[in-house]
């Protein structure tokens, strides 16, 4: 359990970069994701839906811990290219933009991701959250 | 091209949830926990909702090809809660007049949208 405190709402700061998150797409990684989607098996390529897996962990690790119950409301994914097997990806997490809608409080969190050989951004999302009370 | 996705299927048991909550560290208690799930405003277990935009992801590639998705922005909204035991279909269509923007969403076996939006291919990359 982390001592952290939550990060919460009030935490996010509209255009703050809260840093970049490391994940490479290596065999072992899109074998876990198989366990999900046994079907997903094209040789050398990266399941696409492993796209959200990049871009949900930097933000949780990024903004976290969260208050428990929070909700995806949105995704956006912007591909330029799809990552490779073997390939070792860069993500950024930046705070876009707050409000509090109905009572509602939601945040939009925009992420970039680049080939951390090259620089090249490969894909841009960005993730819609309601942020738990 | 293909002007309607082949659609991809997948049944949601709370196994695969808990292995989706694996694979993504997303251990969010309205997912794997069905105490909290239960006196949370959702009131139950619901998946991960980017576990079905894979059906989404699968339906393009399968429709129109793995290079098709190199270049592809897709934009959705989760409108309804995956439920254990739901068997959730991603599909597509052309939108009318278009000739590269399709409509795509997840159903659920009652024919709800759990997912809608859209996927638009951008032109080839000049090489």
């Amino acid at each position: 359990m982390s001592d952290k405190p939550l990060f919460t709402y009030d935490h996010y700061e509209p255009g703050k970069v809260y840093g970049v998150k490391e994940f490479t797409v290596d065999e072992a990684v899109v074998a876990k994701w198989r366990t999900v989607y046994p079907g997903d098996n094209d040789p050398g390529v990266m399941p696409a839906g492993m796209l959200a897996m990049i871009v949900v962990d930097a933000v949780l690790t990024h903004n976290a811990p969260r208050p428990p119950g929070g909700v995806h409301g949105g995704q956006t994914f912007d591909v330029n290219r799809m990552p490779r097997i073997g390939e070792t990806l860069l993500t950024e997490v930046k705070c876009l933009d707050k409000e509090i809608k109905k009572n509602r409080k939601w945040v939009r969190a925009l992420t970039t991701t680049r080939s951390k050989d090259t620089g090249e951004v490969v894909l841009t999302g960005i993730m819609t959250t309601l942020v738990a009370q | 091209m293909e002007t309607t996705l082949k659609p991809s299927s997948k049944h949601v048991d709370f196994q695969s949830i808990l292995n989706y909550a694996d694979v993504t560290n997303d251990y969010n208690p309205v997912h794997v926990d069905k105490e909290f799930a239960s006196k949370s405003p959702m009131g139950g277990v619901i998946a991960h909702g980017t576990m079905s935009v894979a059906l989404i992801w699968q339906a393009l590639k399968n429709s129109l090809g793995v290079q098709a998705l190199d270049r592809v922005h897709l934009d959705i909204r989760f409108v309804r809660p995956v439920r254990i035991d739901d068997t959730v279909t991603g599909g597509g269509k052309l939108q009318e007049g278009s000739s590269n923007i399709f409509d795509v969403w997840v159903k659920n076996q009652n024919d709800q949208d759990v997912i809608l939006g859209t996927a638009t291919l951008r032109a080839c990359h000049p090489t």
